[in-house]
């Protein structure tokens, strides 16, 4: 071994502890020579303690997020960022006082996403409903959006490009354009294509919250628990807002009992969720008894 | 040592195999979500890779540098306007430890006279914290070592900030950095050749603690 040839497995063995009588003694003889590798172990546990978690590093990370979160939204269309329970919350409410109200406030995501951080697809699945290119234009009407999720789903059109069945990411792909496009049913209807076409692709996984934020947002609670419910049984990154998307569905149902359970469930799992706030609130006027 | 590769948030030992391919696919699948621009998603996102982030900015700059929070903030604006371009074929923290180390890297060259100034400003105000005199010397000389690297050739700085600092494999710098293992090595053993020469220079040895050799 040259000075040249830095010994880097023995230096990873010697990290973790296991080095050999013989190993050690050729490694010693290069450390020597070799100020750089005898640098690096020697203060390997600085550099750990270096880059270990710190008590503030929570409030760090929090500031952090929250000024990159405006930045990104300053880029783009979004309004300022607001957590999506909020207007979820709100919709939850005014559905107790008439689904007019409702309908006013279950917008789709479209009015909030940044469409320059985003490639477009390659092809939608089918045109959008007639008209529907902004949030205003597609407000929820069961009977339509039942109309257009069969229209995708019996016919879908095939593109040139596709010679079999679309791919699991491209469809995923097509159903996160027709949400930017406020195409809501339409989404609906591709994430749905997506499950019966793939159903143990990771897309689909996802596609059961998203479908279930869709659907709940288009004042179909039910159809949206189907979602979430399906989406929970098999768990993944975005478990909080399945279950607070699934909660805010059993009240709409009219399951209080159920929804009680579903906002404690949130909080036992996930203690420090975004969602934790609402889910007390939610819990409290749940408790509450009824006039 | 510490990695930076852990899950998020442990250190991959402590994770079987299953449980950190379960990992890799959440954090995709928020990847995936965070694509899609909701701001929700989006936040989720961001809150799960922070710590990656931090711990690799903190591994570039060095503990305490007041530049930490906004290089921090930076890489997340980075890695979300990145996501288009991320083709889903690697580790998403590989990914995400690639773009954080080239610009924490980047802010601190940019950054050393302001973050002087700062840290002289800090010093007047602050009282020093009480530590035994060899981690204050320990603590010293790594500093200096980072320092030194930094004034290496940039692949070869960015080649020994991740081995040397944030103490990942060959294999892991190669997926982090795309490139063939050999040219890791390569670039590895250049670098230390030239870290060696930079520290003879500056006469500055390891500390005799014999830690970390078995």
């Amino acid at each position: 071994m040259t000075l040249d040839d830095h010994p880097e497995e023995l230096i990873d063995l010697a990290l973790a502890g296991a080095l050999a009588d013989a190993e050690r003694a050729t490694l010693d003889r290069h450390l020597v020579a070799c100020r750089a590798c005898a640098v690096q172990l020697a203060h390997a546990h600085t550099f750990a303690a270096a880059i270990a978690a710190q008590p503030r590093d929570a409030n760090l990370d929090r500031r952090a997020i929250e000024a990159a979160m405006g930045r990104v939204a300053s880029a783009t269309r979004w309004s300022p960022p607001r957590p999506g329970w909020w207007r979820w919350a709100a919709a939850g409410v005014l559905l107790t006082l008439g689904s007019a109200g409702a309908a006013l406030l279950a917008r789709p995501a479209s009015s909030r996403t940044p469409p320059t951080v985003v490639a477009p697809p390659p092809a939608p699945a089918s045109p959008p409903p007639s008209g529907a290119t902004s949030a205003d234009d597609v407000a929820p009407s069961p009977p339509t959006a039942d109309a257009v999720e069969a229209e995708v789903l019996v016919a879908p059109p095939p593109t040139s490009a596709e010679a079999g069945p679309p791919t699991a990411a491209v469809l995923f792909e097509r159903g996160a354009e027709l949400r930017r496009r406020g195409a809501r049913a339409a989404a609906v209807a591709v994430y749905r294509r997506l499950q019966h076409l793939h159903p143990t692709a990771r897309e689909t996984r996802l596609s059961f919250a998203l479908a279930g934020r869709l659907l709940l947002d288009a004042g179909r609670p039910a159809d949206a628990l189907v979602q979430f419910d399906r989406y929970l049984a098999g768990g993944g990154g975005v478990d909080e807002e399945a279950l607070a998307g699934r909660a805010r569905a059993l009240e709409q149902v009219g399951r209080s009992g159920d929804a009680a359970a579903a906002w404690r469930t949130l909080l036992d799992r996930h203690p420090q969720s975004i969602y934790a706030a609402d889910a007390r609130a939610r819990l409290q006027q749940l408790s509450a008894p009824q006039p | 040592m510490a990695r930076v590769t852990a899950g998020v948030d442990e250190a991959p030992a402590a994770q079987p195999a299953s449980n950190r391919a379960a990992d890799a696919d959440e954090l995709a699948d928020l990847a995936r979500a965070a694509l899609d621009g909701a701001p929700d998603a989006v936040r989720v996102f961001l809150r799960k890779i922070s710590p990656v982030i931090r711990r690799t900015c903190r591994g570039a700059l060095g503990p305490g540098h007041p530049d930490l929070e906004d290089t921090v903030q930076d890489c997340l604006v980075d890695v979300v306007q990145a996501l288009p371009k991320y083709r889903f074929e690697g580790s998403v923290l590989h990914y995400v430890t690639k773009i954080s180390l080239r610009r924490a890297i980047a802010s601190r060259r940019r950054g050393t006279a302001r973050a002087q100034h700062l840290r002289l400003l800090e010093d007047l105000q602050e009282s020093p914290p009480v530590v035994d005199d060899n981690i204050t010397g320990e603590r010293e000389q790594s500093e200096t070592v980072r320092t030194l690297i930094r004034r290496l050739h940039p692949q070869q700085s960015e080649t020994l900030v991740l081995r040397v600092v944030l103490g990942f494999s060959i294999e892991e710098i190669a997926a982090i950095t795309n490139a063939p293992v050999n040219t890791v090595k390569t670039r590895l053993r250049l670098g230390k050749n030239a870290l060696r020469a930079l520290l003879d220079a500056h006469a500055i040895a390891a500390l005799p603690t014999g830690r970390g050799n078995g």
